[in-house]
């Protein structure tokens, strides 16, 4: 986990630097993206730490469900109807209840370690 | 080693997406917000009618610069600027009604109706009233009409159209039926309007029986409003010498 968190502040300071823009009518689509590659960190993080890691599962479900959701923000929006909704309380959820179970397994180690 | 090969996936999808949350930061904070589609009429309508308002405001600025021009040349040519300010002060006393104006438009006839009272019906529904005259006047400035007149009297501001028992009281003046409406406007338009189909109000008192004509004409005067007007409570603002 420590990887991950290592990870994501290298990442948003390469970020910072980083000269292209994407374009604007975009931005609606890549945060529901965003929300979904961040579930799928938080997943991998947890089955790192259950020790049920499988990387095709991980790579696949990190650019696989970003991308799903991008396309269903997208088609929600010619439709009509706010599709991304569902994307955004799918992931959210999954990604607070992946929190719990981490934060359970880092107090749990965190006792047998001090025992 | 599994735990490594793990570490190192999870951390360079972290990576990606630390790189993918600033980019997006950064575009947000350009200040546009998430529009959804059923917003996009909503403010495009804003737009519009923003656009239309610039426009307006652009062709003022336009006309205010022109007369800014004019009395300028005014002054150079002439060194006073009396001939613009006489044929403003003719513009004005036009619009006013204070002149006799001349122009194509329609002319409606509004008479009683002519029905036998028959046992039980109110009489009133087979006369003209002050109201139905209100309403032809209000119908046709609605249409665009520049100068009304009512049996010769000029409708100005302060024109009432009083009911007075069996007459109608114009400028103080006593009519009774028929009443004559001219008005002076495009005549397609004002007549189109005025015996628009079903629903139109003139349509409305021809089903209670009331004698309604309508005519265009290619030239209608309609006369200046002859009464004096007296300004007792407004009060004129005197610009500092």
């Amino acid at each position: 986990m420590l990887m991950a968190l290592i990870g994501l502040g290298l990442g948003i300071i390469m970020g910072l630097f980083f000269p292209y823009n994407i374009p604007v009518v975009y931005s609606a689509y890549l945060s529901v993206a965003i929300l979904a590659a961040l579930d799928s960190v938080f997943g991998g993080i947890r089955a790192s730490l259950e020790n049920s890691f499988n990387s095709n599962i991980f790579i696949t479900g990190f650019f696989g469900n970003a991308i799903l959701a991008a396309s269903l923000a997208y088609i929600g929006d010619r439709l009509g109807v706010p599709i991304y909704l569902a994307a955004v309380v799918a992931f959210g959820t999954r990604l607070f209840q992946n929190f719990a179970v981490i934060r359970r397994h880092v107090f749990k180690t965190h006792r047998e370690t001090t025992k | 080693m599994a735990r490594r090969y793990e570490n190192i996936i999870i951390f360079f999808a972290a990576l990606l997406l630390g790189i993918t949350l600033t980019i997006q930061f950064r575009t947000a904070q350009q200040g546009v917000g998430i529009i959804t589609s059923d917003t996009v009429p909503q403010l495009n309508n804003e737009l519009h009618n923003t656009k239309s308002e610039i426009e307006s405001l652009r062709q003022q600025l336009a006309d205010l610069r022109g007369r800014v021009e004019n009395y300028e040349r005014a002054m150079n040519e002439q060194g006073n600027v009396n001939e613009i300010l006489q044929d403003q002060l003719e513009t004005v006393r036009t619009l006013a009604g204070l002149t006799e104006v001349e122009g194509p438009g329609i002319e409606i006839v509004l008479n009683d109706s002519k029905w036998e009272l028959t046992h039980g019906n109110d009489p009133n529904l087979l006369l003209v009233h002050d109201e139905d005259i209100l309403t032809v006047v209000s119908e046709l400035k609605a249409a665009g009409a520049e100068a009304i007149a009512i049996n010769g009297q000029r409708i100005m501001f302060n024109s009432e159209i009083r009911c007075g028992g069996p007459t109608i009281n114009i400028n103080s003046v006593r009519y009774a039926p028929p009443y004559t409406i001219a008005a002076i406007g495009e005549p397609n338009t004002l007549f189109g309007y005025m015996s628009s189909a079903e629903g139109g109000y003139l349509d409305l008192l021809e089903y209670y029986g009331l004698e309604v004509s309508i005519q265009q004409k290619e030239s209608i005067t309609i006369p200046a409003y002859v009464r004096s007007i007296n300004l007792r409570h407004i009060k004129t603002d005197k610009e500092g010498e």
